[in-house]
C-alpha cells in the first residue's frame, strides 16, 4: 500500500473544558480513497475538517498531509475545503474574483490565476456565471462556485466536502454526484447526512461518534448493517434496505 | 445599493479615467471646496461642479437623490445660522432677526454641500465600488479596512435576507410590524441579527484562512495613465490649486 495522503494520529480537540469533541481519533486516508464520514449532529465532523485544514488547534495528536505536518494557522494549498454554507465561502463581489482568491494568495502570476479560474469554471460548466455577483446566484450555483474556488482553482490533492448536498435541488445534487465521480482527485473526504449521496460517491465509509471512529469499511458493509447504523443514530439508506425485504 | 456597487456604465470621460488618478483629483477638488469662504469663489465653485456634472452625463435626478439624504440636517444648521448669526439685523421674520452674515453663511453652506455632493455623485456613479476600494487600497488604505468595507457591502444582502426571513417568521405567528408596541420584539430581532452576523463573520474568516488569507494587501499594480488620464488629472489638480490659492493667499473676504 502506498503512503497515506492524510494521516491523523491520536487527535483530540475540545471547545470547552472537559468536553472532548474529538477523543484520540486516528485515521489514514490513501490515494483514490473517497471517504464518506457519517455521524449524528455534533459528532465532530466539521471540527475534524477544520483541524485537518489547520484552522483549529488540536489539544493533542498530529496530522500529516502528504507527509507534511499540518501546522495550525498556516496555509496549506494541498487541501481544498467546501464549507456547509456556500454564503460563508463565496465572499467576493464577483464569481471570478472569488475563484481567483485562493490562487492570488498562493502568489501565482496573473496569467496563471486567469488560467486556473477559467479551467475551474469550464470543468463545472459555469463560465456564464463568471461576472455575476454572489447575491445573484441560486443556492446550487453558489455551491458550484464554492467548489470551483475551494477545490478546483486551488488544485488541491485532498478535497473535503462538508454537507455538500444541503439545500441542493435534485438537479444540482445529480450534477454534484457526477462531478465527484468523474473528477480526478487524490483523495476525497465527504461529511453528509445524505446517505444515498455517500453511497453513490464514496468507496469507503467511516462512522464518527462521540469523538471516535466507531466503524470503518466498505460503504455497503457499514451502511447495510442496521444494528451498527442504529447504534450510532443513523439509518440504513433506502436503496440498501430493499435488499433485506 | 446595486447601482452603487455596479453603476451603469456610460460613455463619459470620467468612466474611463484611471480610478487612482480619479480619486486623487476628486479629493483635491473636494478639499479646495472646503476652503471656499468668499462669495466670488462660490460662483466659481458652482460653475466648476456644474461643468463636471454635465460632462459626466448623469441624469439630474441622480443628483437630487444624493441631495435628499443630508438636506434635512444641513437645512437645520443653515436655519440656525440664518437666525442666530451675529450682525446687524436686515429684516425680521416674526420675532427672529435675519442678518446679512446669516444669509451669507446659509448660502455658503448650501453651495458647498451641493457642489461637494455633485462631485461625490460623479465619482461614485462613474466608478464601480470594487474598483474604487481597490484603488483606495493601492493608494494606502489599510488592507484590513478595505476588506471590512467590502465584506460589509457583500453581506448586507445576506443580513437583509435574514432580517426579512425572521420578520416573516414572526408575522406568521401573529407579530405585527406596524406601530411601536412591539419595540421589545424588534430589539430581540436586531440582537439575533447581530449574533448571527458575528457567527457568520467567524465562519467567513475560517473559509478565507483555508484559502490562504493573510490579512495583507495584494500587490499594487503599476500605475499606467494614458493621455486622457493625465489631462483630466492635471486639470482637476490645477483647478483645486487655483481655488485654494485664491482663497488663502489673496485672502478673499469671507464670512
Amino acid at each position: 500500500m502506498s503512503d497515506p495522503v492524510l494521516q491523523i494520529s491520536q487527535l483530540s480537540f475540545s471547545y470547552k473544558k472537559n468536553e472532548l469533541i474529538l477523543d484520540g481519533l486516528s485515521l489514514e486516508v490513501f490515494q483514490d480513497d473517497k471517504i464518506g464520514i457519517l455521524g449524528p449532529n455534533g459528532a465532530g465532523k466539521t471540527t475534524l475538517f477544520l483541524l485537518i485544514a489547520g484552522v483549529e488547534n488540536p489539544l493533542a495528536g498530529e496530522i500529516y498531509l502528504k507527509e507534511q505536518k499540518v501546522v495550525p494557522g498556516t496555509f496549506n494549498s494541498k487541501l481544498g475545503l467546501v464549507f456547509q454554507d456556500s454564503d460563508d465561502q463565496v465572499f467576493n463581489f464577483s464569481v471570478f474574483d472569488d475563484i481567483a482568491f485562493g490562487p492570488r494568495n498562493m502568489g501565482l502570476a496573473h496569467a496563471q490565476i486567469n488560467q486556473r479560474v477559467n479551467e475551474a469554471l469550464r470543468l463545472l460548466g459555469i463560465q456564464h456565471l463568471a461576472r455575476r455577483a454572489p447575491q445573484q446566484l441560486s443556492g446550487g450555483e453558489k455551491r458550484l462556485v464554492a467548489i470551483a474556488g475551494g477545490i478546483l482553482a486551488m488544485q488541491s490533492q485532498l478535497a473535503i466536502y462538508d454537507e455538500p448536498t444541503s439545500n441542493l435541488d435534485l438537479r444540482y445534487r445529480r450534477r454534484l454526484i457526477n462531478f465527484i465521480n468523474t473528477h480526478k482527485q487524490e483523495a476525497v473526504l465527504i461529511a453528509s447526512h445524505d446517505l444515498e449521496f455517500v453511497l453513490e460517491t464514496c468507496n469507503r465509509v467511516v462512522i464518527l461518534d462521540q469523538g471516535k471512529i466507531a466503524a470503518d469499511g466498505m460503504p455497503q458493509d457499514i451502511m447495510g448493517d442496521r444494528l451498527l447504523m442504529e447504534k450510532h443514530g443513523l439509518e440504513v439508506p433506502h436503496s440498501l434496505r430493499k435488499k433485506f425485504i | 445599493m446595486e447601482k452603487l456597487i455596479n453603476p451603469e456604465p456610460n460613455q463619459s470621460i470620467f468612466c474611463h479615467w484611471e480610478p487612482r488618478a480619479k480619486i486623487i483629483a476628486f479629493s483635491l477638488l473636494l478639499l479646495s471646496f472646503t476652503m471656499v469662504k468668499s462669495l466670488a469663489l462660490v460662483m466659481a465653485m458652482l460653475l466648476t461642479s456644474s461643468i463636471i456634472f454635465s460632462l459626466s452625463g448623469l441624469p439630474a435626478k441622480c443628483l437630487l437623490h444624493r441631495w435628499k439624504i443630508p438636506a434635512f440636517p444641513v437645512l437645520l444648521i443653515g436655519l440656525i445660522l440664518l437666525f442666530f448669526s451675529k450682525g446687524q439685523p436686515q429684516l425680521y421674520l416674526g420675532p427672529l432677526p435675519i442678518t446679512q452674515e446669516g444669509l451669507v453663511a446659509i448660502l455658503l453652506i448650501l453651495s458647498r454641500l451641493m457642489c461637494m455632493l455633485a462631485l461625490i455623485a460623479v465619482l461614485l456613479a462613474t466608478t464601480p465600488l470594487l474598483l474604487l476600494i481597490n484603488a483606495m487600497r493601492d493608494l494606502g488604505l489599510p488592507g484590513i479596512l478595505a476588506d471590512m468595507i467590502l465584506f460589509t457591502l457583500r453581506y448586507l444582502y445576506t443580513l437583509n435576507d435574514q432580517l426579512e426571513q425572521m420578520k416573516r417568521a414572526l408575522t406568521v405567528r401573529g407579530f405585527s410590524t406596524q406601530g411601536l408596541s412591539n419595540l421589545k420584539q424588534y430589539g430581540i430581532l436586531i440582537g439575533a441579527i447581530l449574533v448571527r452576523s458575528f457567527e457568520q463573520s467567524d465562519r467567513v474568516y475560517r473559509a478565507m484562512a483555508v484559502r490562504g488569507y493573510k490579512c495583507e494587501s495584494g500587490p499594487t499594480s503599476n500605475i499606467t495613465w494614458n493621455f486622457q488620464d493625465k489631462v483630466l488629472f492635471y486639470s482637476f489638480s490645477f483647478l483645486a490649486f487655483l481655488i485654494a490659492l485664491i482663497q488663502l493667499y489673496f485672502n478673499m473676504p469671507g464670512v
